[in-house]
C-alpha cells in the first residue's frame, strides 16, 4: 500500500514516437485509478513505465515517496497482471503463484500461507496442482491476480486483464476485481479501453488522448461534467449528442437561454432529452428497443445526424411520429470551437428562463 | 485417415510393410554375420539364419583385441566414441542456448553483426575448414586427446540458430512477468527459459549426438594412437585390413553394436520429446 506520484511524466520511444507527454498525476493510498483511451493513447506505456519495464523519458515516478526512475521491477514491489495472463507454462498454480516469494527469499511456511489465503480469496483452492494450459481463461486471470495478490504488493498495476474473456466472465471478473479492491483496500492502477470497466470500478478516471491526460475525475464528474468534446465523446455510450451551437435546432433546444460567449458546440446526453410541450421537433427514425429502455432516432429539422434519445422502455412511439422533445434542466454542455468545455467545473448552462 | 475401406488398408498396409522390410533387412543381415564363424561368409549362399558363433564372436570383440583393428577391443573404442559423442551434444546444446539465450535477451552493441557472424558459419562445416582447424589444434597441442576430438567441433551455428527461432516465440509479457517476480537474468534462464526449452533440447540431443557418433574424418586426423580410436574409425580399418581377406563375422558385430547407443538414446529422449510435445502450450 502506498501512493504513487507520477511528475510531468513523459515517452519517447526509439525512433522519436512520442508515447506520453507531461503527465502529472498523484495517486492516493488505496486508490483504484482507472487508466482509460482509445487505443494507442499511451495508456499502457505509462503503467509500464510505472511497473519499470520501459525507461522513463522525463520526469519521475515515484512509489511510496521514493522515486524509482533507476529500480528494476523486481525492486519496485509491485504486481503486475498482464492482459495474455503471463503464467509460466511449465509450473503449477502454486509454482506460479511463489516464485515471486522465493525470489524474495520469503520463508517456506510463510508462502504456504499466502497462497492458502490468495486460494481462499479466488477460489482456486482445487486447482493449485495443475498447469495453467488445464485451466480456462478466466481461471488462468485469477491465478495471475492471485500471483499478485501474494505478493502483497504496494500498488498493482492491471493492462486490460479482462479483454480476452467473454462478456460474462469479464462482467463476473470485474466484480471480483472491485471486491479484491475492498477487501485489500490496496492502490489499483487499471488500464482499459472498455468505458463500463471504467465507470463501474474507478474511484477516479484519467482519460488519455494521445499521450496527454485529457481529465481526471471521479467517473461522475467525467460524465456529468466533461471536459472538452474529447470526454463527452468517449465516455457514455450512445455518446453525448453534439449540435453546432448555430444550428436551428440547437437555438430549439437552447430554448432562448443564452449559450456562453464562443459556444460553438451543444452537447446534451441521450436521457437528458425528454418528450416536451415546446422544444426540438422532430420525427422519429430508427427505434432501438432495450426491455428497460429504448433508444429512439430523432430526425430534426436544420440538423443532418440524428439524436439520440433514451426513453423509458414503455413508451409509446411510433416511426415516423412527430414529437418535441427538451433537455432537462441543467443538462445542456456548451464547447468552444476548440472542443475545451467552457464551464469546465462551473455551472452547467442554464436552459430554459 | 478419412478413408478406411478394407482394401486401401491392405494396400498402405502392404507398403509399410514392404518399407520396413527393406530398411531392416541389411540390419537383419548384419545381426545374421555376426553369429558365424569366417568361412561362413565367404562362400556362397550366404546364411539367412542365425550360426552357433554368436556368444563368442561378440566377447571376442568386446575385450580381445583384434589385430585387423588395431589390437583395441571394441569396448574402449565404444567407449571413446561415446566420449566423443556426449562432448560434442552437450558442448554444443549448452553453447548454443547460451550464444542464443545472449542474442535475444541482450542489448550489446553488434549484437545482429554477431548472429550474422554466427549464421554464416553454417556455411563452414569440418570438411570445409579441416586444415586451419587441424593446423590449430596442432598449436594448441590437442593432438590425441579427447578435447582435441570434441572442442572444435562444439561449436553449431543450427542448434544455436534453432533456440534463437524458439526464444523468440515466448513471449514478452513472460519475460515481463519474470523480471516482475525479481528473476534476474540468470534465474530466468534457469528457472524458465531451459525448463520451456525441454522438448528442443531433447530434439536437439539426438540428431547432435547421432552426428557425434558417426564423426569419420576428424577422429581419423586427429588421433593416432589406438588407444583414442572410435567404433567409427575402427569398423573402417577391420574392412580395409589389407591384403587378409576383410573377417566379415567381426565387423558386423562392431556394426550391430555400433547401433546400440544411438538407439538407446532415441529411445531415452523420445520420451523426454513426446511428453514435452504434449505439455507445452496450445
Ligand atoms: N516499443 C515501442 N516502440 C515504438 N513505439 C511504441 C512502442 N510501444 C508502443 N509504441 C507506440 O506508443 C503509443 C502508445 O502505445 P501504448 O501501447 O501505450 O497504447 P495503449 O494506450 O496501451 O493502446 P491499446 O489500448 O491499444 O493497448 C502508440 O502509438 C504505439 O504505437
Ligand atoms: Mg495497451
Amino acid at each position: 500500500m502506498a501512493t504513487v506520484d507520477l511528475k510531468g511524466l513523459g515517452k519517447t520511444y526509439q525512433g522519436g514516437v512520442r508515447a506520453v507527454e507531461g503527465v502529472d498525476l498523484t495517486i492516493a493510498d488505496g486508490e483504484f485509478i482507472v487508466l482509460v483511451g482509445p487505443s494507442g493513447c499511451g495508456k499502457s506505456t505509462i503503467l509500464r513505465m510505472i511497473a519499470g519495464l520501459e525507461a522513463v523519458s522525463e520526469g519521475e515516478v515515484r512509489i511510496g515517496g521514493t522515486a524509482v526512475n533507476r529500480l528494476e521491477p523486481g525492486e519496485r514491489d509491485i504486481a503486475m497482471v498482464f492482459q495474455n495472463y503471463a503464467l509460466y507454462p511449465h509450473m503449477s498454480v502454486r509454482a506460479n503463484m511463489s516464485y515471486g516469494l522465493k525470489n524474495q527469499k520469503t520463508p517456506k511456511d510463510e508462502i504456504a500461507r499466502r497462497i492458502a489465503e490468495a486460494a481462499r480469496i479466488l477460489q482456486l483452492g482445487d486447482y493449485l496442482d495443475r498447469k495453467p494450459r488445464q485451466l480456462s481463461g478466466g481461471q488462468r486471470q485469477r491465478v495471475a491476480m492471485g500471483r499478485a495478490i501474494v505478493r502483497d504488493p504496494k500498488a498493482f498495476l492491471f493492462d486490460e486483464p479482462l479483454s480476452n474473456l467473454d462478456a460474462k466472465l469479464r462482467a463476473e471478473l470485474r466484480a471480483e476485481i472491485k471486491a479484491l479492491h475492498r477487501r485489500l483496500r490496496s492502490t489499483f492502477i487499471y488500464v482499459t479501453h472498455d468505458q463500463v470497466e471504467a465507470m463501474s470500478l474507478a474511484d477516479r478516471i484519467v482519460l488519455m488522448n494521445r499521450g496527454r491526460i485529457e481529465q481526471i475525475g471521479t467517473p461522475m464528474e467525467l460524465y456529468d461534467r466533461p471536459a472538452s468534446r474529447f470526454v463527452a465523446e468517449f465516455i457514455g455510450t450512445p455518446p453525448m449528442n453534439l449540435l453546432p451551437a448555430e444550428s436551428p435546432a440547437a437555438r430549439a433546444l437552447a430554448q432562448g437561454a443564452r449559450l456562453p460567449q464562443g459556444a460553438a458546440w451543444l452537447g446534451v446526453r441521450p436521457e437528458a432529452l425528454t418528450l416536451a410541450r415546446a422544444g426540438l421537433r422532430g420525427q422519429v427514425g430508427l427505434i432501438e428497443a432495450l426491455g428497460a429502455d429504448m433508444l429512439v432516432h430523432l430526425v430534426a429539422e436544420g440538423h443532418d445526424a440524428p439524436l439520440i434519445l433514451r426513453l423509458h422502455g414503455t413508451a409509446r412511439l411510433a416511426e415516423g411520429q412527430e414529437i418535441t422533445v427538451a433537455p432537462e434542466e441543467g443538462t445542456l454542455r456548451a464547447f468552444d470551437g476548440a472542443g475545451q468545455a467552457l464551464h469546465p467545473t462551473a455551472e452547467p448552462v442554464a436552459a430554459g428562463g | 485417415m478419412v478413408e478406411n475401406r478394407p482394401v486401401s488398408t491392405f494396400l498402405t498396409h502392404a507398403v509399410l510393410i514392404a518399407g520396413v522390410v527393406f530398411l531392416c533387412f541389411p540390419v537383419w543381415m548384419a545381426l545374421v554375420a555376426s553369429t558365424h564363424g569366417p568361412e561362413a561368409l565367404s562362400k556362397a549362399p550366404i546364411p539367412l539364419w542365425f550360426g552357433d558363433q554368436g556368444f563368442q564372436n561378440y566377447r571376442d570383440l568386446l575385450t580381445g583385441g583384434l589385430p585387423e583393428a588395431g589390437g583395441v577391443p571394441v569396448g574402449l573404442m565404444m567407449l571413446n566414441s561415446l566420449i566423443m559423442a556426449l562432448g560434442i551434444t552437450i558442448g554444443k546444446i549448452a553453447i548454443s542456448l547460451i550464444a542464443a539465450y545472449a542474442i535475444v535477451y541482450f542489448r550489446f552493441p553488434f549484437r545482429m553483426g554477431f548472429f550474422w557472424m554466427i549464421f554464416i558459419t553454417l556455411m563452414l562445416p569440418v570438411e570445409v575448414r579441416i586444415l586451419p582447424t587441424f593446423d590449430v589444434i596442432t598449436r594448441l597441442d590437442m593432438l590425441n586427446s579427447y578435447h582435441g576430438l570434441i572442442v572444435p567441433l562444439i561449436a553449431s551455428a543450427t542448434a544455436t540458430f534453432l533456440f534463437r527461432q524458439f526464444f523468440l516465440t515466448i513471449p514478452d509479457e513472460l519475460v515481463e512477468a519474470a523480471r516482475i517476480d525479481g528473476a534476474g537474468p540468470m534465474k530466468f534462464f534457469r528457472d524458465i527459459l531451459l525448463p520451456l526449452s525441454r522438448t528442443n533440447i531433447a530434439a536437439l540431443f539426438i540428431i547432435l549426438f547421432i552426428y557425434g557418433w558417426n564423426q569419420y574424418l576428424w577422429p581419423l586426423i586427429v588421433t593416432t594412437e589406438e588407444r583414442l580410436y572410435t567404433v567409427v574409425m575402427g569398423i573402417q580399418r577391420m574392412a580395409n585390413s589389407g591384403e587378409q581377406l576383410p573377417v566379415w563375422h567381426y565387423i558386423m558385430g562392431t556394426a550391430i553394436l555400433a547401433l546400440i547407443p544411438p538407439v538407446l538414446v532415441v529411445l531415452a529422449m523420445q520420451k523426454l520429446f513426446v511428453k514435452g510435445l504434449v505439455e507445452s502450450e496450445k
